[in-house]
């Protein structure tokens, strides 16, 4: 029977299959969903306007009802990716505050913001806004990473947000996820490393095929190695070795927690190269020695891989901020503004989008089995002739 | 690439033709949009301040609200808009069969793919509207979605329309406890079936277990059987994934009868050896055609276990005395010879059954050693002894009423 390994296995996720992409990819990915968006708000905005026109004229409409300009149409300024992205970006740190604030763990929280930066591959926040899919990303991670919390319980903790609030968005969130809610997060990697790390420096570990050091020489090792960036200090014994151990864990921890869910680092890397990219940005010594007493050189591996580590970390160190400042602040609320007026207006009220469809399910209150019969029979006439599987989204 | 992934979102071209909007928007709508754009509380935007942390928690009380502007209340403004065309698979592309089941949370339906006529199970999810898709499903679709494996029911697709969410599992002719039920033999299984549903059970364990899913609720309802012989591990609303600690997981799970005596006796840190524990208990009822341990309640359970097993002590299980559901009185059996209750099984199936049936969890054989027994060792060669058997049979005029025998090599096209 063939062992699979770890390799074959990330292969298999739908992390992997479906949400990996090369940076041309995600990119160009983001400026069709961008363009159609904007497709999207420029026809609803025109068919309002066209009905808007022809309701006064049959002298229904009050006076007060607004007439937009007949130029405003072709003017209206739609989002730009850019201003999409940072948007975006700006609810994935309210996220993480808001699952800070419930105290829920860090699997939640770092679920919830792939959930939200998953969905905003497809859809835009002019059609739908990060603030109303923020509290269903949330609450669906709590659902998904063994954390569930009633919604009653969930939605006290929040003001100005009702349980539909948090409902209605759910189907379109778990359809824009393409009903996968498996995130592979780095953290769970990230402790095992460290583990491997404080047994080597304890002269406890460990011998790979190919290693020929021995626990002791791989410990004297570690004790000679040089300092971290920053770090001054010159390791002497094991102790010290283990509490620069610590001190890198503490600030890799850090970046996994905020840096590596802000920027686009779970669509570029993998959740091993990401946990490594945050120990070699915290420590690069240490990094490299780690990896060394896994593969030792020479091995065609390392090189190749160092390269990936660093360019994942420099897109580490470039991560917005956890906590933004005042200019970036009155940048958000810039664009927020304008998204006022570009934002489709027909995906405005998904609370009601949400009612109408259930409404469409429970006609009049009849029973279910009778609507079930009545549907099955409708929908088998009308939709025998049709193409039931469209194309399939190629995001590859 | 799956081919019925059908984006609601803004990229689909499949998606949303445009609606005409059947009511009028309404007024407040219309004035909201020529209030002033930026709303007064964010004119004076706090300056951050030291006490950044009350900023936060204000925000965090309302963050919907940080970028807020006055809009008029959600009622419905576009009661008529329904999104149409946003999923374009549809419950209808199924033709609905006969009822198979009906679970807490789902109801099992056979189902017909009218397009290529291919047979599916449709799971239908009772959604709950207090609280959004009911968490066991996701949990359920989440896994599913990570578990491709000839030995793991596949699930096809993922249908959401109004207030129902079906699941499309391939079709899968009866689970094991219905499959042994139906064979003239008391519910035996013959030799070489039994090893090659054994062999194609812990696959699909090995399988989860080196995904990091612990099935948590193995039992033969749970095992699913076509007609070509094939055993695939179903029903994955418990089951959940693991990492590093394990430690705060219920102990309400797996079924009694099949549940380990870890977790019976209050363990919270269990790992994958309790499914294997519960592989076990399936291997000797594949033998016998009742359960092992049909226990009532949990202490019953556990008693059923120790009579057989005998009860463990802390010489025999260092640390037993420490879990919540020990009790210093428990009944003192002593050990019996496993054979005495499987007087069919041979010497070496012996040696793998008594692995798995380990008390203490960490004795307990891994799902790909277990895979590696020496008692697989003629799997292959029995298989061809019985495809070539039914061959043989089905050619001088075999067609008779009795179901083939293991279910190897059985044509499926005579069905």
């Amino acid at each position: 029977m063939p062992v699979l390994t770890e390799d074959d296995i990330y292969r298999t996720s739908t992390q992997y299959r479906l949400w990996s992409f090369t940076r041309e990819s995600l990119s160009s990915l983001r400026s069709t969903t961008n363009q159609s968006a904007a497709e999207g708000v420029r026809a609803a905005l025109k068919s309002i306007h066209s009905q808007q026109t022809a309701g006064e004229s049959e002298g229904q409409r009050s006076h007060d009802e607004v007439t937009r300009p007949t130029n405003y149409l072709k003017e209206v300024d739609c989002l730009s990716v850019e201003e999409e992205l940072k948007l975006v970006g700006f609810y994935c740190v309210k996220t993480m505050q808001f699952a800070d604030f419930c105290e829920f763990p860090t699997n939640v929280k770092a679920t919830a913001v792939q959930y939200l930066k998953r969905f905003y591959l497809s859809n835009s926040p002019m059609t739908y806004h990060p603030k109303e899919m923020m509290p269903s990303a949330i609450f669906l991670a709590t659902k998904t990473e063994n954390h569930y919390t009633s919604l009653n319980s969930f939605v006290a903790k929040l003001q100005k947000i009702t349980a539909e609030d948090v409902i209605a968005p759910e189907f379109l969130l778990t359809q824009g996820l393409r009903f996968t809610f498996d995130v592979r997060h780095p953290h769970r990697g990230l402790e095992g490393g460290f583990m491997e790390l404080l047994a080597l420096a304890r002269g406890k570990e460990n011998s790979v095929p190919g290693n020929t050091r021995s626990p002791g020489q791989l410990q004297q090792a570690m004790m000679e190695l040089e300092p971290a960036k920053g770090g001054s200090k010159i390791t002497r014994s094991a102790e010290d070795v283990v509490r620069r151990i610590q001190t890198a864990h503490g600030k890799a921890k850090d970046v996994l927690k905020t840096a590596a869910l802000l920027t686009d680092a779970y669509f570029l890397y993998t959740s091993s190269q990401i946990w490594m990219s945050s120990l070699y940005l915290t420590d690069e010594p240490l990094a490299r020695f780690y990896i060394n007493s896994k593969l030792p050189s020479p091995s065609p591996i390392q090189p190749r891989l160092f390269i990936i580590l660093k360019s994942c970390a420099d897109l580490l160190r470039s991560s917005p901020s956890a906590d933004p400042g005042e200019a970036e602040m009155k940048e958000l609320m810039k664009i927020d503004k304008k998204l006022y007026k570009c934002r489709n207006p027909e995906k405005i009220d998904l609370v009601g989008i949400n009612k109408a469809q259930k409404r469409e399910g429970h006609e009049d209150g009849l029973d279910d089995k009778l609507i079930k019969k009545r549907k099955l029979e409708r929908q088998k006439s009308e939709k025998e002739a049709e193409d039931i599987f469209g194309p399939a989204l190629e995001i590859k | 690439m799956n081919p019925s992934n059908s984006l609601g979102g803004d990229i689909n071209p499949q998606q949303n033709p445009y609606l005409p909007l059947t009511g009028p928007p309404d007024n407040s709508q219309a004035q909201a949009q020529q209030q002033p754009a930026i709303p007064p509380h964010l004119k004076h935007q706090p300056t951050r301040s030291s006490n950044l942390k009350r900023q936060i928690t204000d925000q965090l009380l309302a963050p919907i609200d940080i970028l807020e502007y006055d809009r008029p209340s959600k009622k419905s403004k576009y009661p008529g808009l329904v999104s149409e065309g946003m999923d374009k698979r549809h419950p209808s592309s199924f033709q609905q069969l006969e009822k198979l089941g009906e679970g807490t949370y789902a109801t099992v339906f056979k189902g017909r793919n009218r397009q290529t006529g291919e047979l599916v199970a449709l799971k239908e999810i009772h959604l709950d509207s207090e609280e959004g898709t009911p968490s066991t499903a996701i949990r359920e679709i989440s896994l599913m979605k990570e578990l491709k494996h000839e030995n793991i029911v596949s699930l096809h697709d993922v249908i959401h329309t109004e207030n129902k969410l079906m699941l499309v599992f391939e079709y899968m002719d009866k689970d094991l406890k219905k499959y042994m039920d139906s064979r003239n033999s008391g519910g035996q299984l013959d030799y070489v079936t039994i090893k090659s549903f054994m062999h194609q059970l812990l696959q699909g364990i090995a399988f989860c277990h080196d995904n990091r899913v612990l099935h948590r609720d193995l039992k033969p309802q749970n095992l699913l059987i076509n007609n070509k012989g094939q055993l695939k591990l179903a029903d994955f609303g418990l089951a959940r994934a693991f990492g590093i600690p394990v430690n705060t997981f219920s102990n309400e799970v797996v079924t009694l009868w099949y549940r380990a005596p870890d977790v019976l006796l209050g363990s919270r840190t269990y790992n994958t050896s309790i499914d294997i524990w519960s592989a076990g208990c399936i291997m000797a009822e594949m033998y016998t055609g009742r359960p092992l341990f049909p226990g009532t309640t949990n202490e019953d359970q556990l008693q059923k276990i120790f009579r057989i097993m005998g009860t463990p002590s802390e010489r025999s299980w260092p640390g037993i005395s420490q879990f919540p559901e020990y009790k210093s009185n428990f009944h003192v059996y002593a050990t019996q010879d496993l054979r005495m209750f499987l007087p069919q099984i041979d010497q070496v199936g012996l040696d793998l059954i008594s692995r798995m049936l380990q008390l203490r969890p960490e004795m307990r054989i891994g799902a790909l050693e277990a895979l590696g027994h020496l008692w697989f060792r003629d799997l292959g060669t029995l298989r061809a002894q019985q495809a070539q058997a039914q061959a043989q049979q089905q050619q001088f005029g075999g067609m008779g009423g009795m179901p083939p025998p293991g279910g190897y090599g059985y044509n499926s096209s005579m069905v």
